[in-house]
């Protein structure tokens, strides 16, 4: 599984350990705007470089150009921004560590001790 | 085996199974290639049509998010800005909807194959496009949030345009390839429907021509054989039973023919049989009618024949005693001068002559004699003609007999006929013996008189295990049909009278019926005669 190859990496403080595939989807298209205990969600996104955002658009089940069309909405209805892309992944981790409610993704060898891995399950939910 | 040799059946089924399979094949040939248009024609309507105008669609949608957010890019009034931009999202969501539709389509068309790489690659390149004015206009409404219409608006005009018009361009050449590809797929259906086309008129001739081949086979094979039949059977209803069939064929009109062969093979032979029964009937009959006649007249001459020859010898004495007295007379006339009185009677004698009238008298009684006994000779044969239960039956050698009938006509045979005698293995024959060898005299005493001058007789005997046969031939003067019919009735006879009494070949006949046998004779004048018996052995 090409899947096995990304982590999804979140601040230490965040309270959940595990994601959905739909909930993920719902927190990088802003459905979801806070965690469980209320601290909002921060969401970080790559820019088109390696073949890691690739790999997390194929695990969320959707092409970059969709969400884009999804953030595109959720902007002109005023519903909220779409997620700072960073340069690379060292960034992503560091942004992560660093910002309360983040999250993102990384190839898993770039994971650090400074972030939560959070374990997505491939439950399908339509 | 050849095919000629099937039961009827068999060739039938072989010969419509053939059709068949052809038609068959050909039907499936066809609806396959029936099923490559209608697939193709599918795809082209239910498929390619749709996605070019989901493409075509998602183009002007696009278009008119441009125009929108060029609009909106001049707009101050927060209300009316605020329509815009609902506008501007519903417009992406039916950009959205464009797509699904595309994509269903092109999933679909793809697990049936129909969906080229060069439409992938394209559609591939224009989602890119896509994607570059899609962050463009994210750049777009944070200018126009920033304050900074102007730049949006350069913006727009400036990159957005341009990228606007290469997606334009890709969409536009999507549509050419989807043009092009049906315009393929419909000459791909010409020539699918074209082979088509010419398969099924092909097999329809080749099926045509079989049938023609089938049905003649089947006349050769049935009707030609079954009119022989009804030929066949009309000759033998009309009685002619030399008919013969010649079907070889194994199958049941082959069976059928061998079996009407067999019955008028048999019906013939029960014909011949039936005839030559009668004729020995006829003859039979006619024989012992014959022999009642002749028993009876037999009978009837022997008595006034037993008068005549009784009585010849006492007259003979009584006229021999009667010229002794009148010699006496002479004597006594001489010696006792009574001349002159007897004068008239010595006148008288004189006038009958006398000395004649003696002589006459002896050869009258002798031919009264010679009458008699050639009479009770006849009277002899027409007995022996009738009456055949004189001696006793028990086995006797055939070849045996032959030979001892040829020696009592040795100095008939000697230094004329040279008789060629092929003697077989032939089993002692019960019978009775002493007719056989009369019957076998009969037999070459004929033959040795039929042959005037030098000449053969041939003699054969051969036994076949129950039966004997004796052919005895002569190269005679032969027999005319007409005489020929005649020979076994008693009293015919083609010999001088005197010499022949017309009972040997009736009695030999009579002799060869007591024994079961059976006596023929072949015949033509001038040809010679061949007579040929046969005797059981037992």
């Amino acid at each position: 599984m090409a899947f096995a190859q990304i982590a999804i990496i979140a601040h230490k403080a965040v309270p959940e350990d595990t994601l959905s595939q739909a909930l993920l989807l719902d927190f990088y298209s802003g459905e979801i705007k806070s965690w469980s205990n209320k601290v909002p969600v921060v969401v970080f996104d790559l820019k088109p470089v390696g073949e890691t955002r690739e790999l997390f658009y194929k695990l969320l089940g959707k092409t970059s150009s969709r969400m884009k069309s999804i953030w595109l909405k959720k902007l002109l209805m005023g519903e909220g921004e779409p997620p700072a892309a960073l340069e690379s992944e060292e960034e992503v981790v560091k942004k992560v560590a660093a910002t309360r409610g983040a999250i993102g993704y990384v190839g898993k060898v770039k994971v650090t001790g400074e972030v939560k891995i959070i374990t997505v399950v491939a439950k399908k939910e339509k | 085996m050849k095919f000629k040799d099937f039961k009827l059946g068999a060739k039938l089924a072989i010969g419509f199974g053939f059709i068949l399979v052809i038609m068959a094949g050909g039907n499936i040939f066809s609806i396959r290639r029936m099923t490559a248009i209608k697939n193709e024609i599918n795809e082209i309507t239910a498929n390619r049509l749709p996605r070019t105008l989901a493409i075509a669609d998602l183009n002007l949608n696009i278009a008119a998010l441009r125009i929108s957010q060029l609009q909106h890019a001049f707009t101050t009034d927060p209300v009316a800005g605020k329509r815009q931009r609902d506008m501007m999202s519903k417009l992406i969501d039916r950009i959205e909807k464009n797509k699904d539709t595309y994509e269903r389509l092109k999933n679909e068309s793809e697990t049936r194959k129909f969906y080229s790489d060069e439409e992938k690659e394209l559609y591939a390149a224009f989602d890119r496009r896509w994607e570059m004015y899609q962050d463009l206009s994210f750049a777009f409404f944070k200018l126009l949030d920033d304050h900074q219409a102007q730049k949006a608006i350069a913006l727009l005009n400036g990159e957005a345009q341009e990228v606007f018009g290469a997606f334009s361009a890709e969409v536009t050449a999507l549509a050419n390839v989807n043009k092009k590809d049906s315009a393929k797929a419909v000459r791909r259906a010409e020539t699918e429907y074209r082979a088509a086309r010419a398969i099924t008129q092909t097999l329809l001739i080749i099926t045509i021509v079989i049938s023609a081949f089938l049905v003649a086979g089947l006349a050769r094979f049935i009707a030609v054989p079954v009119r022989q039949l009804v030929h066949a059977a009309q000759s033998v209803a009309g009685g002619d039973l030399q008919v013969h069939l010649k079907i070889d064929s194994k199958d049941e009109i082959g069976n059928l023919a061998h079996s009407f062969n067999l019955m008028t093979a048999s019906l013939r032979e029960a014909r011949e049989r039936m005839q030559k029964t009668q004729v020995q009937l006829v003859q039979s009959e006619k024989m012992a009618s014959l022999g009642q006649l002749t028993a009876g007249i037999a009978h009837e001459i022997n008595n006034p024949v037993n008068f005549v020859s009784a009585n010849v010898g006492p007259l003979r004495r009584d006229i021999a005693e009667v010229f002794a007295v009148l010699a006496q007379y002479d004597d006594t006339v001489a010696t006792q001068q009574l001349q002159e009185k007897f004068k008239n009677v010595e006148t008288l004698k004189k006038t009958l002559d006398w000395p004649y009238l003696k002589d006459e008298i002896n050869n009258l009684l002798d031919g009264v004699q010679e009458g008699a006994h050639r009479t009770s000779e006849i009277v002899k044969g027409l007995r022996s003609f009738t009456r055949l239960d004189e001696d006793e039956r028990k086995p006797a050698d055939i070849n045996q007999g032959l030979e001892s009938a040829l020696l009592m006509l040795k100095h008939q045979l000697k230094n004329r006929v040279e008789v060629i005698k092929d003697f077989g293995n032939v089993p002692p024959v019960v019978c009775y013996p002493g007719k056989l060898n009369q019957v076998f005299l009969n037999l070459l005493a004929n033959a040795s008189q039929a042959i005037t001058g030098a000449g053969k007789i041939f003699i054969r005997t051969v036994c076949d295990g129950e039966i004997v046969t004796i052919a005895i031939k002569d190269t005679g003067t032969g027999m005319t049909p007409e005489v020929r019919k005649h020979i076994f009735e008693p009293f015919f006879t083609t010999k001088p009278i005197g010499e022949g009494t017309g009972l040997g070949l009736p009695i030999t006949y009579g002799i060869i019926e007591a024994h079961d046998g059976n006596i023929e004779v072949y015949s033509e004048p001038g040809q010679g005669s061949e007579f040929v018996i046969t005797l059981p052995v037992k």
